[in-house]
């Protein structure tokens, strides 16, 4: 085949950069599936988080990409089952006595496993934490789970006010009761009614 | 009652009364000031929050980015060493060698129009460039002159592959046959 170009320098150069260039595509690949495996996205999802709302990082443990492999020989409970053990006995709850307001200790878990963002993972009771996790976030879902977050933990405007009042004895609170019963019925039927 | 069930005022209401007692740090501050700009609306909030987040992600991004190019760089030793990619070698032969040249930049030409990546592995293989071990290397002094090529190829590999795609579409039009045209679909033919 002739040399077409007539700058054989040129076509030099052309030709380290096409095998660079093939070579770095498949690297670019081999990197892409390490870093799935290793369910990077959602750890510097995750760190980052917690970097903004200044909780602790994790440390991840060997089970925690080993997974199912993993399942059989450790005895421990998963980090996904020891971070909601935590959470349903109030263990991450910390300064409540201030005003009946609970904060989570572990804002970012407390976050994370809100019901906006749980949804948008895969499998959310995985011990592996690329399945566990998300790997993007659209920022209205995690200002909508921190908001809601925080509420959970506050009393509720009007609920609060029940609880502060003082106890009344059990007749009036029952009588109390019942006609907001009645209303909420009344109401239901109303519109139905001619 | 949860949150999830309540309007968004109270949402709003519940959350600013569970700021002030966060501990005192930056996770109270930065929703501090996100619930202090907002005019009351939980709306308002979420925007400032989602202002926080965008500015963190676009950090964690490159916290992202630095821990894949150590992988990176990592392989492209492997890949460097192990397939004995000895860019001082290979330029030479292609320098050399015109009928080689000439394939490799027909190929590269073709890659860089054609804008699609084909199988790269098999790409490689067809270049016909020395690249690979014919046999394992005996003596030191085998593998001493080509530790300045293995270095080249590694620092270029580093450098990721739409960096390399970029400079070889620029090089492709400067070789001089121009753009390749587009080929006109049906529809887009002139009428009459």
């Amino acid at each position: 085949m002739p040399d077409l170009s007539g700058f054989p320098a040129l076509d030099v150069v052309i030709g380290m950069f096409f095998l660079y260039f093939l070579l770095s595509t498949v690297l670019s690949s081999i990197t892409e599936a390490i870093a799935n495996f290793l369910g990077w996205r959602a750890k510097t999802l995750e760190d980052a988080i917690r970097n903004l709302v200044d909780d602790p990082k994790v440390r991840r443990g060997l089970g925690e990409w080993v997974g199912r492999v993993g399942k059989r020989g450790v005895k421990e409970p998963s980090a996904a089952e020891r971070e909601r053990r935590a959470l349903e006995e109030g263990k991450g709850v910390e300064s409540e006595s201030e005003a009946g307001v609970k904060v989570p200790a572990d804002l970012t878990t407390a976050v994370l496993n809100h019901w906006r963002i749980k949804a948008l993972v895969r499998d959310p009771e995985s011990s592996v934490r690329r399945r566990r996790r998300p790997s993007y976030l659209p920022p209205r879902a995690l200002s909508l789970a921190i908001a809601e977050t925080l509420a959970k933990g506050a009393p509720h405007p009007r609920r609060a006010r029940t609880q502060r009042a003082p106890r009344a004895p059990r007749g009036t609170r029952r009588r109390r009761a019942a006609p907001r019963k009645r209303r909420s019925r009344r109401t239901l039927r109303t519109p139905r009614g001619p | 009652m949860t949150p999830w069930q309540q309007a968004n005022e109270d949402i709003f209401a519940g959350a600013q009364g569970a700021l002030n007692k966060l501990p005192v740090g930056q996770v109270r501050e930065v929703l501090q000031k996100a619930a202090a700009n907002t005019a009351g609306t939980l709306d308002g909030f979420r925007v400032q929050v989602e202002h926080a987040f965008d500015d963190s992600m676009e950090r964690a991004s490159g916290w992202y980015k630095r821990k894949v190019q150590v992988v990176v760089l990592i392989l492209a030793a492997v890949v460097a060493i192990g397939g004995n990619v000895d860019s001082v070698q290979v330029a030479q032969r292609l320098w050399k060698d015109a009928p080689v040249r000439a394939a490799v930049a027909a190929k590269a030409v073709d890659q860089a129009d054609s804008q699609k990546v084909a199988n790269a592995v098999d790409g490689v293989e067809q270049l016909k460039l020395p690249l690979g071990w014919d046999k394992p290397p005996e003596r030191i002094g085998e593998i001493a002159p080509r530790i300045p090529g293995w270095l080249i190829t590694i620092a270029a590999l580093s450098l990721g592959a739409p960096f390399w795609f970029d400079l070889l579409s620029r090089l492709v039009r400067l070789r001089g046959s121009g753009a390749k045209p587009r080929e006109r679909t049906l529809s887009e033919a002139p009428s009459g």
